[in-house]
């Protein structure tokens, strides 16, 4: 399973490279620039669906304190922070051309930085509590609150006044797109490859943090014993 | 597979940035329709390429560096292991 999710991975990433560069057009108003978008916004979606994952995980783990909840809530918390940085810096390297500022307190942006700052709180909790089940509760709850602030960031351009443009992915996407065909398969393509991507090095990270937890078992009982 | 990983993600960055220096140096690139181009992009095809640059490479440089503390990480939990065994065949 994981070494098809590597190949793909690989071979989507090189298409992807391929079509933004390569194949899709320049859009007329943006010029080059408005190239970060393929990455800028597949990055903001694995972002959003992260804190889910960590809030779900935190859930199930606090109804049934199974370690293996809180290893995939651990693991997405800490790709989560990955992406949510990259959202923020690939975010304001675009705002510099387009509006001429690095950052603006946007609702879009701020609600972006409110995720970071929970993701960041999220692994602090974890790392400065003492090993066992506390520790893992309170970040867990701190994941909870995190979960809220998902749709908040992808409502914020209905809710409030902001320079980032239209819905163009999930449920409220709107259908008459102002993307062209080339772009919008460009789009989708770039989607496909960081979901493919944030999947693989996901499973890949859960294991490890499974044999992190392993390990402190068999420390604990070397000691002990 | 983490140097794996590496290997294809530094295979994924040489790509990017050689994309993207060949839009930089190469005035007379022709982009895939130019026909949308607006006629002042037109004039300046490479207008904000360096925004573009900066974002393919900090991205593929933050990826690698997530990489790069996974495969540590990794490394240091096979030598906690042969540490481990060392002290339970010792105790034994």
């Amino acid at each position: 399973m994981k070494t098809i999710l590597f190949a793909a991975s690989c071979t989507f990433m090189l298409v992807t490279v391929y079509m933004v560069f390569m194949w899709v057009p320049t859009e007329q108003n943006l010029g080059v620039s408005q190239r970060i978008f393929y990455v800028h916004v597949p990055l903001g979606w694995i972002g959003m669906v992260s804190i889910f994952v960590v809030g779900i995980a935190s859930v199930i783990h606090l109804l049934t304190r199974k370690n293996l909840w809180d290893s995939i809530a651990y693991s997405a918390a800490e790709l989560g922070v990955i992406f949510a940085t990259l959202i923020l810096i690939t975010g304001a390297v675009w705002a510099k051309p387009v509006w001429g500022v690095w950052w603006s307190w946007d609702p879009k942006l701020t609600t972006t930085l409110i995720l970071w700052f929970v993701y960041v709180g999220y692994l602090m909790v974890r790392s400065f509590s003492t090993p066992g089940s506390q520790g893992r509760r309170y970040a867990s709850v701190v994941a909870l609150i995190g979960a809220i602030d998902a749709p908040v960031i992808y409502l914020a351009s209905i809710w409030w006044r902001t320079a980032h443009p239209n819905l163009n992915i999930g449920p409220l996407a709107e259908s008459d797109s102002d993307l062209d065909g080339k772009m919008y398969i460009t789009f989708i393509v770039s989607l496909v490859t960081f979901t493919i991507f944030y999947v693989y090095v996901m499973l890949e990270r859960v294991q490890m943090r499974k044999c992190e937890d392993d390990l402190d078992e068999v420390h604990q009982y070397v000691s002990l014993n | 597979m983490y140097p794996l990983i590496s290997r294809f993600l530094g295979l994924v960055s040489f790509v990017s940035i050689a994309a993207v220096s060949m839009l930089v140096l190469e005035k007379s690139f022709v982009f895939a329709d130019s026909a949308l181009v607006g006629e002042a992009k037109q004039n300046d095809p490479d207008a904000n390429l360096k925004y573009l640059f900066t974002v393919f490479f900090l991205v593929w440089a933050i990826f690698f560096g997530y990489i790069f503390f996974l495969s540590r990480r990794l490394k240091e939990m096979r030598n906690e292991v042969a540490m481990l065994k060392k002290i339970i065949s010792e105790k034994e």
